[in-house]
């Protein structure tokens, strides 16, 4: 039992890097809008796509093609933003309106999207393979493959590459106060409906990284926005609202869990493991483990 | 809009007359129509309407958007067809079992997503949905040897006409009776509405706080409202397995079903009585003909137009279409009632007798 443990452990491990990444683009987003993005999934299909098409017809290694997709994705997700949500925002102030208008916004988003990938690619499912994406790397006799490792690291550095961009920059700053306080940061002065273009334009940027890991480890099709659009939400519930490090953290405990559940259970029950846990947590520690009991803005 | 002297602002929740001359139609259109196809796009009009009225009684009252009803509405179909095959209960007492069960779950359901605001609420009723779902998707045989049968679904013992096992032939038992469930679905919102629990709910949904500040018991009346909800949705999941003589774990637990339901009375207008008439009477016949159209050459293009319709309304008429269509049924009221000489609705009272 438990040498069948350890592959599926470090499969975890890695899987929750890249659970990790996804996880703080929507971190970001869900943090400082308050916007339940369910379109995210979405935003990671489309740029898995991309990977594909510029490796299809450019040959360009995914790896390379994240300056290309990410800047693209960047300038997708401020137009989003700035044209489809942002109306809900300023109607929002005016009068009194659910906020599930932008729930339902995203989700909208989120069908479109899929739909039409789907109606235009078929069902069918691609696959990129590069150099990198087929080669392994022996890890205590298990056979890892590459791109797996290539995007754990990756993320990590991701991830304390955004942290540090939170923490010491000025925009940074900026960002985290609009997250905390949104009045507080417009009666600084700042524009805050533009702090909220730039970072959801980061957050669809930060999950165009991940889609280029999840390009080479997974086949492209259109339908690989939702498993990961779902399992995010759950991953920044479970890390914690608001807290970066707290991405990477659930992103990592997911993984695991759902690595090891599915060498218990079967795979989909080891699925139904991860809901249970979400339940579990926003009942006795809607926090998330990593932030202290927060306050309601 | 300008109102003339002595004119009485119509109460928006008052049923016009033209109305009811439009449910007068419904309840005599099988014998005028006998169209299988529209028929059977009625009675899917019927049900959504009334699985919205359902979601409209504990998210629209409440403000706490649940997209994961179909949870609800899966129980209730699976536990009476369960009933049905392996014990040869008949429907009609299989969906009090399984109304029984609904609420129970309902109710575990809900006490901890009552704790729960916003999106933190939705993602919690999404969980649990798919939860219920994989779990059922993927067991042959449950606890006590129940067996599920997993994503093969259940199949509806096939009795031809058997009204004594909620089983007809024809499609027209089906059509009036769904057309009763939703008249007695929108009556009870009517109720629900005009009652005490009526106005506690909306004054949870607008300000949670000052209502506690005032006595209001929470969890108390969102519980009663999930409660009535339940039962409801039970309901349309027994119905939905007698109609088909088929369920399964993905459709009747799915988040589609979820989000359908939702869009439905969303797009009627959220917390109104009849909004999830009128938003069943515009989605279900679209979506009808956008995969009839669309659905074949293809596949997803009419799930795609379906989400351009959610973000469109989302984005232009947020407050759903409810008022909207109830002011064209109160200026069809005024006019008939010019026509035909009788006095201006506005001076009448309530009860159509001129004061």
């Amino acid at each position: 039992m438990l040498v069948r443990l350890i592959p599926a452990l470090i499969e975890g491990i890695l899987l929750g890097g890249l659970y990790g990444i996804i996880a703080v683009g929507l971190n970001l987003i869900f943090g400082v809008l308050r916007v339940v993005n369910f379109a995210h999934g979405s935003m990671l299909m489309l740029s898995v796509f991309s990977y594909y098409f510029l490796w299809k017809i450019f040959g360009f290694d995914p790896f390379f093609s994240i300056i290309i997709v990410a800047p693209a994705m960047f300038v997708l997700g401020y137009f989003l933003q700035h044209i489809l949500i942002r109306p809900l925002f300023v109607r929002e102030r005016a009068l009194v309106v659910e906020p599930t208008s932008v729930l339902m916004l995203t989700t909208g988003l989120m069908f479109f999207l899929d739909n039409l990938i789907l109606a235009i690619f078929g069902p069918n499912y691609f696959s990129i393979t590069t150099k990198i994406s087929s080669s392994y790397f022996n890890l205590a006799g298990v056979a890892v493959p590459w791109p797996k490792i290539i995007a754990f690291f990756g993320g990590l550095f991701l991830i304390f590459l955004v942290t540090w961009l939170l923490n010491k920059t000025e925009i940074g700053k900026v960002i985290k106060a609009t997250a905390q306080n949104r009045d507080a940061v417009a009666m600084c002065g700042i524009d805050v409906y533009k702090i909220y273009d730039l970072t959801f334009g980061m957050g669809v940027a930060l999950v165009s990284i991940a889609g280029a890991f999840a390009s080479q480890m997974f086949y492209v099709q259109p339908s690989i926005g939702t498993v990961f659009g779902v399992k995010s939400f759950l991953v920044i519930v479970l890390g914690g609202l608001g807290n970066i490090l707290g991405s990477l953290i659930g992103g990592l405990v997911f993984g695991i869990v759902e690595a090891l559940g599915s060498q218990v259970i079967a795979s989909s029950a080891s699925t139904m493991l991860s809901f249970l846990l979400f339940i579990i947590i926003l009942f006795f520690r809607p926090q998330g483990l990593l932030m202290r009991r927060a306050e309601r803005r | 809009m300008l109102q003339k002297l002595g004119e009485r602002k119509t109460d928006k929740n008052q049923i016009p007359f033209s109305l009811i001359i439009v449910a007068f139609v419904l309840l005599i259109l099988p014998l005028l129509i006998h169209n299988e196809y529209i028929i059977h796009i009625f009675v899917m009009v019927f049900f959504f309407a009334f699985l919205g009225s359902s979601w409209n009684i504990v998210s629209g009252f409440t403000g706490e958007l649940s997209l994961g009803h179909a949870a609800l509405v899966g129980i209730g179909g699976y536990v009476s067809t369960l009933l049905f095959i392996n014990a040869g209960l008949t429907p009609w007492i299989g969906m009090i079992v399984g109304a029984i069960v609904t609420v129970i779950a309902g109710i575990i359901i809900g006490y901890p997503c009552f704790k729960l605001r916003g999106p933190f609420f939705t993602l919690t009723t999404i969980a649990f949905a798919e939860l219920l779902r994989i779990y059922v998707s993927n067991t042959e045989t449950g606890p006590f040897g129940i067996q599920l049968k997993g994503s093969m679904g259940l199949l509806v013992p096939l009795l031809g006409n058997a009204p004594h096992f909620f089983e007809f032939s024809s499609k027209i038992p089906y059509y009036y009776i769904m057309l009763m469930a939703m008249f007695v679905a929108t009556w009870i919102t009517f109720l629900i509405r005009k009652k005490r629990l009526g106005h506690y709910l909306l004054a949870i949904k607008s300000d949670p706080d000052a209502a506690q500040a005032l006595g209001v018991n929470l969890t108390k009346y969102r519980l009663i409202a999930m409660i009535i909800s339940s039962a409801f949705a039970s309901f349309g999941g027994v119905f939905y397995a007698q109609y088909f003589r088929y369920i399964n774990a993905a459709r009747i637990f799915g988040l589609d079903l979820s989000i359908e339901i939702a869009l439905i009375a969303l797009i009627g207008g959220q917390g109104t009585i009849l909004g999830p008439i009128f938003g069943a009477l515009l989605l279900v016949p679209v979506g009808e003909y956008l995969s009839l159209k669309l659905g074949g050459s293809l596949p997803g293009s009419d799930l795609a137009i379906y989400g351009l319709i959610m973000m469109a309304v989302v984005l232009f008429m947020p407050r759903g279409i409810n008022n909207i269509v109830v002011k064209v049924f109160n200026n069809v009221d005024n006019f008939l009632m010019r026509l035909w000489r009788l006095k201006p609705r506005e001076i009448l009272n309530k009860k159509g007798r001129s004061p």
